[in-house]
């Protein structure tokens, strides 16, 4: 295991543990714009995790993924904006 | 450790550390909007640099991981703005804190009549 795969693996763990930070964030928040948020940026490291993995295993087809999961986490975010505002509005 | 993979591992470092501090970041700032300009620092130079690292290992995918990058520099601030419209709609901020500059509030009393 060569220096450059065993950089990528520290750099996997690290994005484990601020995932986990994020999904605290999902756990505690008060209200669901905060769970938006943290949602938001849970999509976002799942795209860098899938990257980061397609680089260690040599796998370049993995990267069409990112593509589809960062499309995926920008409808449900905007999603539930939209759910949001209209159930705040229709009271 | 040729010096492409000296570039990649720089990058995916750039990117990564980045990805960090915003998610540190969104759990010790206190307000919904200080959370997502944590959640836009990540979306833009966190996970871009990681992309550029990929780009650059697999020369054949440049072209998609550029492509992508365009895509969230769209998509960001789109979602950033329906996000921030929503929580200001449905919170309860009066007296919260003070905006010199509040115009939803003044489009909201527009539409009201």
């Amino acid at each position: 295991m060569s220096f450059f795969d065993s950089g990528l693996q520290v750099l996997i763990i690290l994005l484990s543990i601020s995932l986990a930070l994020c999904f605290i964030r999902l756990y505690r928040g008060p209200d669901i714009p905060n769970r938006t948020v943290a949602f938001d940026l849970i999509a976002i490291h799942a795209v860098a995790i899938i990257a980061l993995f397609a680089i260690q295993q040599r796998a370049a087809p993995l990267l069409d993924i990112t593509i589809i999961t960062g499309v995926l986490g920008f409808l449900g975010t905007v999603m539930m904006a939209r759910y949001l505002e209209h159930s705040h509005r229709k009271k | 450790m040729t010096i492409l993979e000296a570039f990649v591992l720089f990058f995916a470092t750039l990117g990564v550390i980045v990805m960090l501090i915003s998610a540190i970041g969104i759990l010790h700032l206190p307000d919904v909007y200080a959370r997502m300009h944590s959640v836009s620092n990540a979306a833009t130079l966190g996970v871009n640099c990681v992309l550029i690292a990929a780009g650059l290992f697999y020369p054949d995918y440049l072209l998609r991981m550029i492509l992508l990058i365009v895509l969230f520099f769209v998509t960001a601030p789109i979602a950033t703005t329906a996000m921030a419209r929503a929580a200001y709609r449905t919170a309860e901020l009066e007296g919260k804190f003070v905006l010199r500059y509040d115009e939803l509030a003044e489009q909201d009393d527009q539409t009201r009549g």
